[in-house]
Protein backbone atom coordinates (compact mmCIF):
# COMPACT_ATOMS: atom_id res chain seq x y z
CA UNK A 1 0.00 0.00 0.00
CA UNK A 2 1.29 3.02 -0.80
CA UNK A 3 2.01 5.72 1.73
CA UNK A 4 -0.11 8.20 -0.10
CA UNK A 5 -3.72 7.72 0.39
CA UNK A 6 -6.10 9.38 -1.86
CA UNK A 7 -8.80 11.38 0.74
CA UNK A 8 -12.11 11.77 -0.47
CA UNK A 9 -12.50 15.59 -0.40
CA UNK A 10 -16.23 16.01 -1.38
CA UNK A 11 -18.90 17.09 1.45
CA UNK A 12 -21.63 15.15 -0.79
CA UNK A 13 -19.77 12.29 -0.52
CA UNK A 14 -18.88 12.04 3.13
CA UNK A 15 -22.75 13.18 3.62
CA UNK A 16 -24.00 10.04 1.79
CA UNK A 17 -22.10 7.99 3.28
CA UNK A 18 -22.62 9.09 6.75
CA UNK A 19 -25.85 10.56 7.15
CA UNK A 20 -28.03 7.47 7.57
CA UNK A 21 -25.37 5.96 10.13
CA UNK A 22 -25.70 9.47 12.01
CA UNK A 23 -29.53 9.37 12.03
CA UNK A 24 -29.22 5.73 13.09
CA UNK A 25 -27.06 6.20 16.00
CA UNK A 26 -29.47 9.60 16.91
CA UNK A 27 -32.48 7.22 16.74
CA UNK A 28 -30.63 4.88 19.59
CA UNK A 29 -31.17 8.45 21.84
CA UNK A 30 -34.13 10.11 20.00
CA UNK A 31 -36.43 6.50 19.38
CA UNK A 32 -38.09 9.32 17.18
CA UNK A 33 -37.06 9.27 13.79
CA UNK A 34 -37.94 12.48 12.48
CA UNK A 35 -36.38 14.06 15.65
CA UNK A 36 -32.97 11.38 14.93
CA UNK A 37 -32.87 13.39 11.20
CA UNK A 38 -33.20 16.43 13.18
CA UNK A 39 -30.11 15.75 15.21
CA UNK A 40 -28.10 14.68 11.70
CA UNK A 41 -28.96 18.01 10.09
CA UNK A 42 -27.41 20.16 13.36
CA UNK A 43 -24.58 17.76 13.57
CA UNK A 44 -24.06 17.68 9.78
CA UNK A 45 -24.87 21.63 9.94
CA UNK A 46 -21.93 22.13 12.78
CA UNK A 47 -19.45 20.01 10.86
CA UNK A 48 -19.27 22.34 8.11
CA UNK A 49 -18.65 25.29 10.54
CA UNK A 50 -15.95 23.15 12.40
CA UNK A 51 -14.25 20.55 10.16
CA UNK A 52 -13.69 19.29 6.85
CA UNK A 53 -15.00 16.29 4.88
CA UNK A 54 -11.08 15.34 4.32
CA UNK A 55 -10.71 14.92 7.78
CA UNK A 56 -9.36 11.43 8.48
CA UNK A 57 -11.48 11.16 11.72
CA UNK A 58 -14.19 12.86 9.86
CA UNK A 59 -17.09 9.96 10.55
CA UNK A 60 -16.15 9.20 14.08
CA UNK A 61 -16.53 13.29 15.26
CA UNK A 62 -20.14 12.66 13.52
CA UNK A 63 -21.02 9.76 15.43
CA UNK A 64 -19.91 11.27 18.45
CA UNK A 65 -21.72 14.61 17.84
CA UNK A 66 -24.98 12.96 16.95
CA UNK A 67 -24.54 11.45 20.81
CA UNK A 68 -24.10 14.90 21.93
CA UNK A 69 -26.38 16.95 20.21
CA UNK A 70 -29.41 14.11 20.91
CA UNK A 71 -28.57 13.75 24.59
CA UNK A 72 -28.63 17.45 24.82
CA UNK A 73 -31.88 17.57 23.05
CA UNK A 74 -33.32 15.11 25.20
CA UNK A 75 -31.60 16.97 28.44
CA UNK A 76 -33.08 20.24 27.09
CA UNK A 77 -36.23 19.31 26.58
CA UNK A 78 -36.39 17.83 30.09
CA UNK A 79 -35.86 20.65 31.67
CA UNK A 80 -38.44 23.13 29.74
CA UNK A 81 -41.20 19.99 30.94
CA UNK A 82 -39.36 20.91 34.71
CA UNK A 83 -40.24 24.21 34.07
CA UNK A 84 -43.67 23.58 32.65
CA UNK A 85 -44.18 21.25 35.93
CA UNK A 86 -44.73 18.35 33.42
CA UNK A 87 -41.82 16.21 34.52
CA UNK A 88 -42.70 13.67 36.18
CA UNK A 89 -45.47 12.20 33.76
CA UNK A 90 -43.49 9.66 31.05
CA UNK A 91 -44.72 10.28 27.70
CA UNK A 92 -46.61 13.44 28.28
CA UNK A 93 -47.12 14.03 24.68
CA UNK A 94 -48.47 10.67 22.17
CA UNK A 95 -46.68 10.29 18.98
CA UNK A 96 -47.67 8.13 16.28
CA UNK A 97 -45.95 5.15 16.44
CA UNK A 98 -45.48 2.34 13.69
CA UNK A 99 -47.17 -0.57 14.83
CA UNK A 100 -49.72 0.71 17.37
CA UNK A 101 -52.39 -1.37 17.06
CA UNK A 102 -54.67 0.90 19.17
CA UNK A 103 -54.59 3.71 21.97
CA UNK A 104 -53.82 1.53 24.03
CA UNK A 105 -50.89 0.34 22.63
CA UNK A 106 -49.70 3.77 21.28
CA UNK A 107 -49.65 4.77 25.44
CA UNK A 108 -47.35 2.17 26.27
CA UNK A 109 -45.17 2.19 22.80
CA UNK A 110 -44.25 6.36 24.12
CA UNK A 111 -44.18 5.38 27.86
CA UNK A 112 -41.49 2.63 26.66
CA UNK A 113 -39.57 5.34 24.10
CA UNK A 114 -40.12 8.11 27.10
CA UNK A 115 -38.70 5.23 29.90
CA UNK A 116 -35.60 4.48 27.42
CA UNK A 117 -35.11 8.37 26.69
CA UNK A 118 -34.89 9.14 30.50
CA UNK A 119 -33.07 5.84 30.92
CA UNK A 120 -30.20 7.27 28.64
CA UNK A 121 -29.98 10.16 29.64
CA UNK A 122 -29.33 9.59 33.79
CA UNK A 123 -27.05 6.69 32.08
CA UNK A 124 -22.89 8.03 32.49
CA UNK A 125 -22.39 9.62 29.34
CA UNK A 126 -19.99 6.68 28.41
CA UNK A 127 -22.09 4.34 29.02
CA UNK A 128 -24.80 5.93 26.72
CA UNK A 129 -22.21 6.37 24.14
CA UNK A 130 -21.41 3.57 23.70
CA UNK A 131 -24.77 1.99 23.07
CA UNK A 132 -26.07 4.57 21.00
CA UNK A 133 -22.97 3.68 18.76
CA UNK A 134 -23.05 -0.31 19.02
CA UNK A 135 -27.27 -0.49 18.69
CA UNK A 136 -26.87 1.98 16.23
CA UNK A 137 -24.63 -0.13 13.90
CA UNK A 138 -21.32 0.83 14.48
CA UNK A 139 -18.30 -1.91 14.19
CA UNK A 140 -15.99 -2.46 17.78
CA UNK A 141 -13.48 -0.55 15.58
CA UNK A 142 -15.47 2.12 14.64
CA UNK A 143 -16.36 2.55 18.20
CA UNK A 144 -13.05 2.44 19.67
CA UNK A 145 -11.87 5.13 16.72
CA UNK A 146 -14.85 7.49 17.99
CA UNK A 147 -14.57 6.93 21.70
CA UNK A 148 -10.47 7.23 21.69
CA UNK A 149 -10.30 3.46 23.29
CA UNK A 150 -8.86 0.38 22.18
CA UNK A 151 -11.05 -2.08 20.54
CA UNK A 152 -10.12 -4.55 23.16
CA UNK A 153 -11.76 -2.61 26.18
CA UNK A 154 -15.21 -2.32 23.55
CA UNK A 155 -17.09 -5.62 24.70
CA UNK A 156 -16.35 -5.02 28.55
CA UNK A 157 -17.58 -1.42 28.24
CA UNK A 158 -20.12 -2.22 26.73
CA UNK A 159 -21.34 -5.55 28.61
CA UNK A 160 -20.94 -3.03 32.07
CA UNK A 161 -23.31 -0.26 29.76
CA UNK A 162 -25.97 -3.00 29.35
CA UNK A 163 -26.26 -3.52 33.08
CA UNK A 164 -26.50 -0.05 34.12
CA UNK A 165 -28.66 0.72 31.09
CA UNK A 166 -31.16 -2.30 32.54
CA UNK A 167 -30.95 -0.98 35.54
CA UNK A 168 -31.81 2.64 34.78
CA UNK A 169 -34.94 1.29 32.60
CA UNK A 170 -36.22 -0.78 35.51
CA UNK A 171 -36.16 2.11 37.97
CA UNK A 172 -37.54 3.81 35.21
CA UNK A 173 -40.60 1.53 34.86
CA UNK A 174 -41.36 0.65 38.51
CA UNK B 1 -22.12 -11.21 37.30
CA UNK B 2 -22.87 -14.41 35.30
CA UNK B 3 -23.36 -15.06 32.10
CA UNK B 4 -27.36 -15.17 31.98
CA UNK B 5 -27.15 -11.84 33.47
CA UNK B 6 -25.29 -10.36 30.73
CA UNK B 7 -27.28 -12.29 27.76
CA UNK B 8 -30.34 -10.89 29.96
CA UNK B 9 -28.63 -7.22 29.61
CA UNK B 10 -27.71 -7.60 26.23
CA UNK B 11 -31.15 -8.73 24.86
CA UNK B 12 -33.08 -5.89 26.99
CA UNK B 13 -30.83 -3.19 25.62
CA UNK B 14 -31.24 -4.87 22.05
CA UNK B 15 -34.98 -4.77 22.61
CA UNK B 16 -35.13 -1.29 23.66
CA UNK B 17 -32.32 0.33 21.80
CA UNK B 18 -32.81 -1.24 18.48
CA UNK B 19 -34.31 -1.22 15.45
CA UNK B 20 -34.20 -0.21 12.03
CA UNK B 21 -34.55 4.10 10.63
CA UNK B 22 -35.21 4.09 6.88
CA UNK B 23 -33.55 7.28 5.35
CA UNK B 24 -33.70 8.63 1.79
CA UNK B 25 -30.19 10.53 1.64
CA UNK B 26 -30.74 12.23 -1.48
CA UNK B 27 -33.83 14.43 0.20
CA UNK B 28 -32.07 14.80 3.55
CA UNK B 29 -29.23 16.39 1.64
CA UNK B 30 -31.69 18.90 -0.32
CA UNK B 31 -33.20 19.86 2.86
CA UNK B 32 -29.72 20.38 4.15
CA UNK B 33 -28.74 22.50 1.33
CA UNK B 34 -31.49 24.56 1.31
CA UNK B 35 -32.40 24.53 4.63
CA UNK B 36 -30.87 27.63 7.72
CA UNK B 37 -28.50 25.04 9.37
CA UNK B 38 -25.84 24.89 6.32
CA UNK B 39 -26.04 28.60 6.04
CA UNK B 40 -26.26 30.31 8.78
CA UNK B 41 -23.81 30.92 11.57
CA UNK B 42 -20.73 30.65 9.74
CA UNK B 43 -18.40 31.58 12.19
CA UNK B 44 -16.39 35.22 12.00
CA UNK B 45 -12.76 33.43 12.01
CA UNK B 46 -13.80 32.13 8.95
CA UNK B 47 -13.30 35.09 7.12
CA UNK B 48 -9.90 35.57 7.55
CA UNK B 49 -9.18 32.06 6.72
CA UNK B 50 -10.85 32.64 3.32
CA UNK B 51 -9.33 35.82 2.73
CA UNK B 52 -5.78 33.31 3.15
CA UNK B 53 -7.28 30.50 1.37
CA UNK B 54 -8.09 33.62 -1.48
CA UNK B 55 -4.47 34.61 -1.15
CA UNK B 56 -2.75 31.19 -1.21
CA UNK B 57 -5.19 30.45 -4.35
CA UNK B 58 -5.49 34.00 -5.31
CA UNK B 59 -4.60 33.66 -9.29
CA UNK B 60 -7.87 30.90 -9.00
CA UNK B 61 -9.95 33.22 -7.43
CA UNK B 62 -8.49 36.51 -9.44
CA UNK B 63 -6.81 35.74 -12.64
CA UNK B 64 -9.96 34.46 -14.49
CA UNK B 65 -12.22 37.40 -14.25
CA UNK B 66 -11.33 40.63 -16.40
CA UNK B 67 -10.07 42.12 -13.35
CA UNK B 68 -7.82 38.81 -13.20
CA UNK B 69 -6.73 39.12 -16.86
CA UNK B 70 -4.76 42.45 -15.29
CA UNK B 71 -3.41 39.87 -12.93
CA UNK B 72 -2.40 37.62 -15.35
CA UNK B 73 -0.70 39.80 -17.41
CA UNK B 74 0.68 41.72 -13.95
CA UNK B 75 2.09 38.42 -13.55
CA UNK B 76 3.66 37.25 -16.96
CA UNK B 77 6.19 40.46 -16.14
CA UNK B 78 7.46 39.84 -13.10
CA UNK B 79 8.44 37.50 -10.36
CA UNK B 80 5.91 38.52 -7.55
CA UNK B 81 7.66 38.90 -3.81
CA UNK B 82 5.09 40.59 -1.48
CA UNK B 83 1.49 41.04 -0.97
CA UNK B 84 -0.34 43.87 -1.30
CA UNK B 85 -4.25 44.31 -0.23
CA UNK B 86 -6.90 45.37 -2.18
CA UNK B 87 -8.93 46.89 0.14
CA UNK B 88 -13.27 46.33 -1.15
CA UNK B 89 -15.91 47.21 0.20
CA UNK B 90 -19.07 44.69 0.88
CA UNK B 91 -20.89 46.65 -2.04
CA UNK B 92 -17.70 45.93 -4.16
CA UNK B 93 -17.39 42.54 -3.22
CA UNK B 94 -20.95 42.30 -4.87
CA UNK B 95 -20.36 43.85 -8.18
CA UNK B 96 -16.98 42.13 -9.14
CA UNK B 97 -18.91 38.41 -8.72
CA UNK B 98 -20.59 39.91 -11.35
CA UNK B 99 -17.86 38.86 -13.61
CA UNK B 100 -16.77 36.01 -11.57
CA UNK B 101 -18.07 33.87 -14.55
CA UNK B 102 -15.02 32.97 -17.10
CA UNK B 103 -16.95 31.34 -19.38
CA UNK B 104 -18.92 34.96 -19.76
CA UNK B 105 -15.84 37.00 -21.71
CA UNK B 106 -13.91 33.60 -23.18
CA UNK B 107 -13.59 29.67 -22.77
CA UNK B 108 -11.97 28.85 -19.37
CA UNK B 109 -10.37 25.03 -19.41
CA UNK B 110 -8.95 23.13 -16.85
CA UNK B 111 -5.75 21.84 -18.16
CA UNK B 112 -4.29 19.99 -15.96
CA UNK B 113 -6.27 19.46 -12.54
CA UNK B 114 -4.72 18.79 -9.06
CA UNK B 115 -4.73 16.63 -7.22
CA UNK B 116 -4.99 16.30 -3.71
CA UNK B 117 -3.12 13.39 -1.32
CA UNK B 118 -3.49 12.69 2.67
CA UNK B 119 -0.02 12.07 4.31
CA UNK B 120 0.27 10.64 7.79
CA UNK B 121 3.73 12.86 8.39
CA UNK B 122 5.73 15.87 6.92
CA UNK B 123 8.53 13.39 6.12
CA UNK B 124 6.06 11.46 3.76
CA UNK B 125 4.77 14.37 1.99
CA UNK B 126 8.28 15.71 1.20
CA UNK B 127 9.07 12.96 -0.72
CA UNK B 128 6.50 14.41 -3.18
CA UNK B 129 7.36 18.54 -3.35
CA UNK B 130 9.75 19.76 -5.04
CA UNK B 131 10.68 22.19 -2.10
CA UNK B 132 12.01 21.96 1.51
CA UNK B 133 9.14 21.81 3.58
CA UNK B 134 9.22 23.85 6.95
CA UNK B 135 7.31 22.69 10.32
CA UNK B 136 6.38 25.12 12.97
CA UNK B 137 8.67 24.86 16.06
CA UNK B 138 6.41 26.41 18.37
CA UNK B 139 2.48 25.53 18.56
CA UNK B 140 -0.38 27.52 20.25
CA UNK B 141 -1.77 26.00 23.84
CA UNK B 142 -3.04 23.25 23.48
CA UNK B 143 -2.42 22.08 19.53
CA UNK B 144 -0.02 19.05 19.09
CA UNK B 145 -2.33 16.33 19.31
CA UNK B 146 -3.91 16.34 15.89
CA UNK B 147 -1.97 17.10 12.83
CA UNK B 148 -2.97 16.09 9.37
CA UNK B 149 -0.77 16.82 6.10
CA UNK B 150 -2.02 17.25 2.39
CA UNK B 151 -0.17 17.71 -1.02
CA UNK B 152 -1.88 19.42 -3.59
CA UNK B 153 -0.24 18.30 -7.58
CA UNK B 154 0.79 20.96 -9.63
CA UNK B 155 -2.42 22.24 -11.87
CA UNK B 156 -2.64 24.26 -14.83
CA UNK B 157 -5.88 26.70 -15.55
CA UNK B 158 -6.36 28.51 -18.83
CA UNK B 159 -8.97 31.42 -20.25
CA UNK B 160 -9.01 32.20 -23.79
CA UNK B 161 -10.86 35.75 -24.22
CA UNK B 162 -13.58 35.59 -26.45
CA UNK B 163 -15.05 39.28 -27.68
CA UNK B 164 -18.37 37.61 -29.52
CA UNK B 165 -19.05 35.79 -25.95
CA UNK B 166 -18.26 38.68 -24.16
CA UNK B 167 -21.16 40.75 -26.17
CA UNK B 168 -23.00 38.25 -26.63
CA UNK B 169 -23.16 38.00 -22.86
CA UNK B 170 -23.68 41.89 -22.37
CA UNK B 171 -26.78 41.74 -24.41
CA UNK B 172 -28.12 39.37 -22.74
CA UNK B 173 -27.74 40.55 -19.16
CA UNK B 174 -28.28 44.24 -20.51
CA UNK B 175 -24.92 44.90 -19.42
CA UNK B 176 -22.95 47.47 -21.05
CA UNK B 177 -19.38 45.96 -21.27
CA UNK B 178 -16.22 47.97 -23.07
CA UNK B 179 -15.06 46.91 -26.27
CA UNK B 180 -12.79 44.01 -26.20
CA UNK B 181 -9.55 44.91 -27.66
CA UNK B 182 -8.44 43.33 -30.60
CA UNK B 183 -5.33 42.17 -29.48
CA UNK B 184 -6.92 40.82 -26.30
CA UNK B 185 -9.72 38.77 -28.55
CA UNK B 186 -8.04 35.00 -28.78
CA UNK B 187 -5.06 35.68 -26.48
CA UNK B 188 -4.89 33.08 -23.80
CA UNK B 189 -3.72 32.99 -20.26
CA UNK B 190 -2.70 30.27 -18.25
CA UNK B 191 -2.12 29.68 -14.60
CA UNK B 192 0.29 27.07 -13.57
CA UNK B 193 0.64 25.98 -9.66
CA UNK B 194 3.23 23.88 -8.33
CA UNK B 195 3.40 21.95 -5.21
CA UNK B 196 1.46 22.73 -2.15
CA UNK B 197 1.34 21.83 1.12
CA UNK B 198 -1.20 22.04 3.59
CA UNK B 199 -0.59 21.21 7.12
CA UNK B 200 -3.75 21.35 8.95
CA UNK B 201 -2.80 21.57 13.20
CA UNK B 202 -5.98 21.00 15.79
CA UNK B 203 -6.43 20.73 19.47
CA UNK B 204 -8.86 17.62 19.14
CA UNK B 205 -11.81 19.98 20.94
CA UNK B 206 -13.45 22.64 20.84
CA UNK B 207 -13.21 23.07 17.20
CA UNK B 208 -9.99 25.19 17.33
CA UNK B 209 -7.31 24.57 14.32
CA UNK B 210 -5.37 26.54 12.17
CA UNK B 211 -3.76 25.47 8.49
CA UNK B 212 -0.35 26.09 7.31
CA UNK B 213 -0.09 26.63 3.46
CA UNK B 214 3.66 26.29 1.55
CA UNK B 215 3.70 26.70 -2.06
CA UNK B 216 5.55 27.43 -4.82
CA UNK B 217 4.51 30.88 -6.41
CA UNK B 218 2.32 30.30 -9.34
CA UNK B 219 3.17 31.24 -12.81
CA UNK B 220 1.03 33.20 -15.40
CA UNK B 221 1.48 33.31 -19.01
CA UNK B 222 0.21 34.97 -21.50
CA UNK B 223 -0.16 34.39 -25.24
CA UNK B 224 -0.50 37.47 -26.76
CA UNK B 225 -2.23 40.84 -24.92
CA UNK B 226 0.05 43.03 -23.22
CA UNK B 227 -0.44 44.17 -19.42
CA UNK B 228 -1.85 47.70 -20.49
CA UNK B 229 -4.32 46.28 -22.68
CA UNK B 230 -5.33 44.45 -20.20
CA UNK B 231 -5.65 47.24 -17.60
CA UNK B 232 -7.17 49.59 -20.13
CA UNK B 233 -9.87 46.50 -20.13
CA UNK B 234 -10.12 45.87 -16.46
CA UNK B 235 -10.55 49.42 -15.84
CA UNK B 236 -13.14 50.60 -17.90
CA UNK B 237 -15.47 47.55 -16.74
CA UNK B 238 -18.67 49.11 -15.04
CA UNK B 239 -19.12 48.70 -11.31
CA UNK B 240 -15.18 49.36 -10.92
CA UNK B 241 -15.33 52.22 -8.20
CA UNK B 242 -12.37 54.89 -8.37
CA UNK B 243 -11.22 53.88 -5.22
CA UNK B 244 -10.53 50.00 -6.34
CA UNK B 245 -9.23 51.80 -9.77
CA UNK B 246 -6.71 53.70 -7.96
CA UNK B 247 -5.21 50.66 -5.70
CA UNK B 248 -5.15 48.61 -8.99
CA UNK B 249 -3.44 51.33 -10.73
CA UNK B 250 -0.96 51.96 -7.61
CA UNK B 251 -0.27 48.08 -7.30
CA UNK B 252 3.23 47.66 -7.02
CA UNK B 253 5.43 45.77 -9.98
CA UNK B 254 6.46 43.09 -7.02
CA UNK B 255 3.24 42.78 -5.92
CA UNK B 256 0.38 40.16 -5.55
CA UNK B 257 -2.79 41.37 -5.32
CA UNK B 258 -4.55 40.43 -2.00
CA UNK B 259 -8.65 41.41 -1.67
CA UNK B 260 -9.16 42.19 1.72
CA UNK B 261 -13.22 43.05 2.57
CA UNK B 262 -13.06 46.32 4.94
CA UNK B 263 -16.27 45.87 6.50
CA UNK B 264 -15.42 42.81 7.77
CA UNK B 265 -11.70 42.51 7.83
CA UNK B 266 -8.32 44.74 8.34
CA UNK B 267 -4.62 44.18 7.05
CA UNK B 268 -1.80 45.75 7.70
CA UNK B 269 2.13 44.81 6.79
CA UNK B 270 4.51 43.07 9.38
CA UNK B 271 7.74 41.78 9.73
CA UNK B 272 7.50 38.06 9.86
CA UNK B 273 10.39 35.60 9.15
CA UNK B 274 12.19 38.37 8.04
CA UNK B 275 10.74 39.32 5.48
CA UNK B 276 8.15 41.74 4.97
CA UNK B 277 4.04 39.88 4.91
CA UNK B 278 0.94 40.81 5.08
CA UNK B 279 -1.32 40.17 8.03
CA UNK B 280 -5.35 40.09 8.39
CA UNK B 281 -7.42 40.16 10.74
CA UNK B 282 -11.00 39.55 11.34
CA UNK B 283 -12.49 42.79 12.76
CA UNK B 284 -13.77 40.54 16.01
CA UNK B 285 -10.44 39.36 16.68
CA UNK B 286 -11.82 36.31 16.21
CA UNK B 287 -9.54 34.90 13.44
CA UNK B 288 -6.37 36.06 12.05
CA UNK B 289 -4.00 35.14 9.21
CA UNK B 290 -0.54 36.09 7.77
CA UNK B 291 1.25 36.03 4.39
CA UNK B 292 4.24 36.45 2.96
CA UNK B 293 7.11 35.05 0.38
CA UNK B 294 10.32 33.92 1.16
CA UNK B 295 12.93 32.43 -1.10
CA UNK B 296 10.68 31.65 -3.70
CA UNK B 297 7.73 29.85 -2.15
CA UNK B 298 4.63 31.83 -0.34
CA UNK B 299 3.30 30.88 3.18
CA UNK B 300 0.07 31.13 4.92
CA UNK B 301 -0.50 30.41 8.28
CA UNK B 302 -4.35 31.20 9.36
CA UNK B 303 -7.07 30.27 11.37
CA UNK B 304 -9.57 30.52 14.52
CA UNK B 305 -6.34 32.29 16.65
CA UNK B 306 -5.14 35.44 18.13
CA UNK B 307 -2.53 37.42 15.73
CA UNK B 308 -0.09 37.13 18.06
CA UNK B 309 -0.55 33.09 18.37
CA UNK B 310 -0.78 33.35 14.29
CA UNK B 311 2.43 35.43 13.76
CA UNK B 312 4.49 32.92 16.72
CA UNK B 313 3.70 30.40 14.18
CA UNK B 314 5.04 32.12 11.29
CA UNK B 315 8.26 33.19 12.84
CA UNK B 316 9.08 29.99 13.99
CA UNK B 317 9.01 28.01 10.73
CA UNK B 318 12.19 25.73 10.40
Amino acid sequence: MSLAQAVPNRFEDLFAREYPRVVSVAYRITRDSADAEDVAQEVFAQFVRMRRASDANAPAWLHVAAIHVALNGLRSQRRRRDREGRAAQPGGALHSTAGAANPEQLIEQNFDRECVRRALVRLAQKDAEILALRYGGLSYREIADAMHIDAAQIGTRLARAERAFRRELEHERI
Amino acid sequence: MNESDSVRDSAIAATALGGEVPVDVEAAYRRFKGGPLAKAGTPRWLLPVAAMATAAAFACAFVFTPLGGYASAFLTIFQPREFQPITLSTADMHQLRLFRNADEIGTQRVVMKPRRTYFSSVSAAQKHVAFALREPGVLPSGFGIVHSYFVFSPGALSLTFNAARAQAFARRSHKTLPPMPPSLNGTTVMLRSGDVFNAHYETGKNGRFFELIEMQAPRVTSTGASLQTLKRYVLAMPKISPALASQIQALGANSIPVPVNIDKQHAQHVSVDGVQGLAIGDNTGLGAGVLWQKDGIMYVVGGPLSMTDVLTVANGLR
